[in-house]
């Protein structure tokens, strides 16, 4: 456990401090708060859609289904970009 | 397997990975504060000099502008001329009433300058490749990790997962990156345009694809053997050095003991590792010589 | 009230003879940009107008424009549900849908721009080790995320008109709807507004981010003049919103003219909007002014140049054109409009909205090309190839098409309210 917050302080000392006197060739990882912020809304999306009322276990998973479907079909639609252009290379 | 062991496997393997972004969190911690890092795939270059950071120091007041160093760039690193001329190397002509803290007023990449005559009276000549950068920001921006910078310093280019977005190009503070506009023609041998012998293709570099960025590498073919890149060792003036700024004893870490030096665009903070310095009168503040 | 609902539901029912005509121009245009961008797969990105000073061109303005026009849809259908300014919610689909297509362009134009497309997976297979560092992998993280909360969010409010359209076709249609809606419940409604709330409350800061990333892409390279700059975020905010508010207007005063919608979509909404991107147009403006001057009075020689050739270099008459005729007389009109009391024009609301959205698209090919050709070294000519033209025209011709064949499967207006009466 105290390994773990060890770990945790580490990795927001790197973002918010700098921790060496050599730069670092790829900068701070500054992403990891980036990605925080872009997908903090979804983690509160997520709660509300599973804690609030009125709630329906058939609704919800649809919602949570589609949610994931909708990001299998992204993911899904740059490979199937990718091979499908990579005939002309 | 029975449904208990499952749920424990699971936990286990939860609980791997927890451990494995940990651990991957540490080691970047690690990694902050070296100036080393990432190659994503095997590579096709030499592995690189431990301890070592090369740089490059070009000395202004000497060059003739002849150009030799772009030409023999070219056929040591199988840069095609056609379609598409790629320079890795490009020489200004500058003159002396420009300042060169207005290096964004040199002329176009690839600009049909006569240097028959070179050097003229009253110009002098300041040449341009890859500054491999001790903090580039050409690193940062690439999305897949296809640029990155070894441990020896240099700024190298992964072709094999470059995806050709360009943002490293957006980035680079030099125009020191070249994209491959056109799938590059590389006929069996070329004249060269240094000597009028006949070059085949270098086989210790690899080929680039049309849609991948290349620059500058420092002939990492050549540095990782212990040998200089081609542009010194052509250079009929001796303007170019290239060494290893770790190493107290090299060419280029005495040189900067004894001479002025400045970079470009220093303020961005890139640090970059090519020096130009003169031992002439032309960059002195006080006029006086050396 | 049936009456509505008939109405509302006229474009899935007929097609006008005037349709296939439409359609097969817009998939003849596509096939065109469709066969270019096959001839710069082969050839190389050679064939277009760019090169290694100026490497991002057409496609790139492209991408942060369609990025823009997304952003209008969900402001105003969040607006409809969060603000509950019912007043809005007839045009909220129409706005939802042109975000829809607008982001799926985004993302294609992106894929355009790529000079190894077929290796775009990587974005994906190296995200665990780049997502930390590159402003690009943020962009298509939060465009992602857009795309995905944004596609819940139109189609968990639709059931319920879905249903109410499988109540009432007969046949195939029938089918259509009724497989669209799977898991249908009675009074599922419930649930799905609470729901809508959530995803209302969550996609307003995700489309936040995603232009601020899109802004980020530029701004936070330090050795761009006039890219580098800390207010880029909220710079390129305003514009999309104003683009994308414009680009709504204009959508939906050619459906209310062609679906006879005249007294559901009602000029007072017209005034709304029209009033509202008046605003954003100013601000937008005055944004430009702080821009300039910051850049033009002492700035670093780079910032002085590119600056010097938007007001009166290379590219001044572009930028002037765009300035007076593309926002300012927009503005002026949508100004005067605003006040006088109870009246609005829709169709030159509707020519102004287009002017401003051309308006927009040149500003991002302002934003672009200056600074790469002017930026670092001096020079560097670009003017895009057929081939870029062509490719450009198809990145219209697709979202349109996209569009039209949605409007036959989607109800393109909300029922709701004819919903609680039946």
């Amino acid at each position: 456990m105290y390994e773990i917050l060890q770990y945790v302080v580490l990795a927001l000392q790197s973002v918010t401090s700098n921790t060496g006197a050599t730069v670092n060739p790829l900068g701070r990882p500054l992403g990891y708060l980036v990605i925080g912020i872009i997908e903090f809304p979804v983690v509160i999306l997520f709660l509300a859609a599973l804690l609030g009322k009125p709630r329906s276990t058939k609704i919800t998973s649809l919602f949570v289904g589609w949610i994931f479907m909708m990001l299998i079909v992204f993911i899904c639609a740059v490979f199937g970009l990718s091979w499908l252009l990579g005939i002309f290379y | 397997m029975s449904k208990m062991n499952r749920r424990e496997f699971f936990k286990k393997v939860g609980v791997l990975g927890v451990v494995v972004a940990m651990n991957s969190v540490a080691s970047n911690m690690k990694r902050v504060g070296t100036p080393l890092l990432t190659k994503t795939v095997g590579t096709e270059y030499p592995p690189p000099v431990k301890g070592a950071n090369y740089g490059m120091m070009i000395d202004v007041g000497a060059c003739i502008g002849c150009r030799l160093c772009q030409h023999a760039c070219k056929l040591e690193n199988n840069v095609p001329d056609a379609p598409g001329n790629i320079h890795w190397i490009d020489v200004f002509e500058l003159d002396n009433h420009r300042p060169v803290s207005e290096v964004e007023n040199i002329p176009p990449v690839g600009a049909d300058i006569d240097y028959t005559d070179a050097p003229k009276p009253d110009h002098w000549y300041m040449s341009f490749n890859c500054f491999h950068c001790d903090n580039p920001p050409c690193t940062k921006v690439c999305p897949t990790g296809a640029t990155y910078k070894d441990e020896d310093g240099l700024v190298l280019v992964n072709y094999d997962i470059c995806i050709g977005c360009r943002y490293c190009m957006a980035a680079c503070p030099f125009n020191a990156r070249r994209f491959n506009w056109w799938n590059p023609e590389h006929p069996p041998s070329r004249i060269s345009t240094v000597d009028g012998s006949v070059v085949t293709l270098n086989e210790d570099v690899p080929l680039r694809t049309r849609g991948v960025t290349e620059k500058c590498t420092f002939c990492v073919h050549r540095v990782r053997k212990g040998e200089t890149p081609k542009c010194v060792e052509v250079c009929p003036v001796r303007a170019r050095h290239f060494g290893d700024f770790n190493d107290p004893e090299s060419e280029v870490s005495r040189l900067r003991e004894t001479v002025r030096t400045i970079r470009i665009r220093e303020n961005l903070g890139t640090d970059p590792k090519l020096f130009y310095f003169t031992r002439g009168v032309k960059w002195t503040e006080d006029g006086e010589k050396h | 009230m049936t009456d509505e609902i008939d109405k509302i539901m006229r474009p899935l029912k007929h097609t006008s003879k005037e349709f296939w005509p439409f359609l097969g121009g817009l998939a003849v245009i596509s096939v065109l940009g469709i066969y270019a961008y096959t001839q710069q797969l082969i050839k190389g990105l050679g064939v277009t107008g760019l090169n290694d000073v100026t490497i991002w061109g057409l496609y790139i303005t492209n991408f942060i424009f369609f990025i823009g026009i997304s952003h209008a849809g969900i402001a105003i259908s969040a607006a409809v549900r969060i603000l509950e300014a019912k007043k809005y919610q007839p045009i909220a689909r129409i706005a939802e849908l042109l975000t829809i297509v607008s982001l799926v362009m985004a993302g294609l134009s992106i894929v355009i721009d790529l000079g190894r497309p077929d290796r775009s997976f990587l974005l994906i297979t190296k995200f665990i080790d780049r997502f930390k560092y590159s402003p690009l992998i943020w962009d298509i993280t939060a465009v992602g995320t857009y795309l995905v909360l944004s596609s819940t969010y139109l189609y968990l409010p639709m059931r319920r008109d879905l249903k109410v359209a499988a109540e009432r076709s007969e046949g195939w249609r029938k089918t259509m709807f009724t497989t669209l809606i799977p898991f249908y419940e009675e009074g599922e409604e419930a649930t799905i507004d609470r729901l809508s709330f959530w995803l209302a409350v969550t996609i307003l800061p995700v489309m936040v981010m995603v232009h601020t990333t899109v802004a980020w892409i530029f701004s936070l390279l330090s050795a761009r003049p006039l890219w580098f700059n800390a207010f880029a975020g909220p710079y390129y905010i305003v514009a999309a919103v104003a683009s994308g508010m414009a680009s709504v207007m204009a959508m939906a005063a050619v459906m209310r003219k062609i679906y006879h919608w005249e007294d559901i979509i009602t000029p007072k909404l017209f005034r709304g909007l029209s009033n509202f991107t008046a605003i954003t147009t100013l601000v937008y403006l005055y944004m430009m002014m702080t821009e300039q001057l910051g850049a033009l009075f002492a700035g670093p020689a780079g910032e002085v140049f590119v600056s010097e050739a938007w007001l009166f270099g290379d590219f001044a008459t572009l930028f002037w054109s765009m300035t007076t005729l593309g926002l300012v007389i927009p503005f002026l009109y949508m100004l005067i409009q605003a006040f006088k009391k109870d009246y609005v024009n829709i169709t030159w609301t509707a020519i102004m909205s287009v002017i401003l959205v051309i308006a927009f698209w040149f500003k991002r090919y302002m934003i672009i090309v200056p600074t790469l050709s002017i930026g670092i070294q001096k020079v560097g000519i670009y003017s895009p190839t057929w081939i870029e033209i062509a490719i450009l025209l198809a990145s219209f011709a697709i979202p349109l098409l996209l569009y039209t064949i949605l409007t036959k499967i989607v109800p393109l207006i909300e029922m709701e309210e004819g919903h609680h009466h039946v």
